[in-house]
């Protein structure tokens, strides 16, 4: 595959990636998905997961605990809250956010959805340490 | 004519004020520098997350439906203002700036006979206004325990303003902050937080594109996007802020230092003239006195 989408990505603290790439597996609120060249104009929500931005054999893996999405003439922009690049998965930082959803839903006047996201952070932090 | 141990005292002294004022100077250039690198790199996030949510506007027919964040709860009441200034001083007129301008909008607001509430980040913006304005004060932030402004800062003030949302406590929030444009020149802003104010420029540019999908629906992602996009806009004045103060108290001290050498200058010449007459009146003293032998 030669066409390539532009894969951004942003935190509140710096562009921490910007590289054209084949295809980006993202967890989008309503399910994971993979987005090729050409998809149709997208705005979304991130959940908790892992971002996979593959370009031929080489394959980038990220992790984030939320996200907005927007993808538009092939050119992706996800705004994450925070980034955790492959050598990260194990700092202290996910133990802290990990403990910070757990007191999240500790709380009594909690909404479902919340409850949701909190428990998909809970879930995917531990699955990316083991 | 001041005694010569007075002249030697003061000169001393000034020349310390002068080398404290010298090293703040040095300290504050390195920060603004970085405070500058800081705010140049929150800047994608924002404007990205502002497009977003003006394409998101744009899709949005139904006002009734749409989000308060969004449209504001059409009424003009109550105002809540939100003061960004720092924790220190000697930095010139940073903190007075935005004091200033803030007080100009509370002026107006009282003219008008419409509610008013102000919320005050960092000390020194509360000991300015608080002689005046206490009675409007419903909430004080330090920063004392923030070397660097982190975005969960941020978050923390936004919560407490989207509190006050949901209780109907007020009806609009502008926030009040420097805008770092250069070493010399910060402007102070105001910026109107709820309801969203549109960049017209930015619409502009954005009419053009094409049509979303949206999952979930808009209204939706509006609901959750317009919070976070609050404390980016918090975030990113808080940025600019850290910026002009480092940029303010760079200038204040170079103009510190600046006067520091005059006046050493003018009391060194000051304390040789005296040192000079004092001598030439001993000599005066001792010929005479020699001359009547």
């Amino acid at each position: 595959m030669a066409d390539n989408i532009h894969l951004e990505i942003i935190t509140p603290k710096q562009v921490a990636y910007s590289k054209a790439v084949d295809s980006v597996v993202i967890s989008g609120v309503e399910g994971d998905m993979e987005i090729f060249k050409d998809h149709i104009s997208l705005i979304t929500f991130l959940k908790a997961g892992k971002i996979i931005a593959k370009t031929g054999s080489n394959i980038d893996t990220f992790f984030s605990t939320g996200g907005t999405v927007e993808f538009s003439n092939n050119k992706l922009s996800i705004l994450l809250d925070n980034i955790f690049n492959s050598s990260e998965f194990q700092s202290e930082e996910l133990i802290k956010l990990k403990q910070n959803a757990e007191n999240k839903l500790g709380k009594k006047d909690i909404s479902d959805e919340e409850i949701y996201l909190n428990t998909q952070i809970i879930d995917q932090i531990n699955n990316i340490k083991s | 004519m001041p005694s010569l141990k007075f002249l030697r005292n003061r000169i001393t002294s000034v020349k310390s004020t002068q080398k404290i004022t010298k090293a703040m100077k040095m300290v504050a250039a390195a920060k603004l520098r970085k405070a500058q690198q800081n705010a140049e790199n929150a800047k994608p996030y924002s404007e990205k997350l502002n497009s977003i949510i003006l394409n998101l506007k744009n899709s949005v027919n139904d006002i009734d439906s749409a989000p308060k964040l969004l449209v504001g709860n059409q009424k003009e009441e109550t105002h809540l203002c939100v003061v960004l200034s720092s924790d220190r001083g000697l930095c010139g007129g940073f903190n007075t700036n935005i004091c200033r301008k803030a007080k100009i909008f509370f002026e107006k607001v009282i003219g008008q006979n419409k509610k008013l509430k102000i919320i005050v980040v960092g000390s020194k913006a509360n000991d300015q206004l608080r002689r005046k304005y206490s009675q409007y004060i419903v909430d004080k932030i330090s920063l004392k325990d923030e070397k660097v402004i982190s975005f969960a800062k941020a978050q923390e003030i936004t919560d407490k303003i989207l509190n006050l949302f949901t209780r109907n406590e007020f009806d609009t929030c502008t926030l009040f902050f420097n805008k770092f444009k250069s070493i010399i020149l910060q402007i102070p802003q105001a910026q109107q937080l709820i309801p969203v104010s549109i960049n017209e420029k930015l619409d502009q540019e954005n009419k053009s594109n094409n049509q979303y999908e949206y999952e979930p629906e808009e209204n939706e992602i509006l609901e959750n996007l317009l919070p976070k996009n609050i404390a980016t806009q918090i975030y990113t004045a808080f940025l600019e802020n850290q910026a002009s103060e480092q940029g303010s108290r760079m200038a204040a001290m170079d103009n510190a230092t600046r006067n520091a050498g005059e006046l050493i200058g003018k009391l060194t010449i000051n304390y040789n003239r005296t040192r000079q007459a004092v001598i030439t009146k001993e000599l005066i003293e001792i010929i005479s006195g020699a001359e009547s032998l």
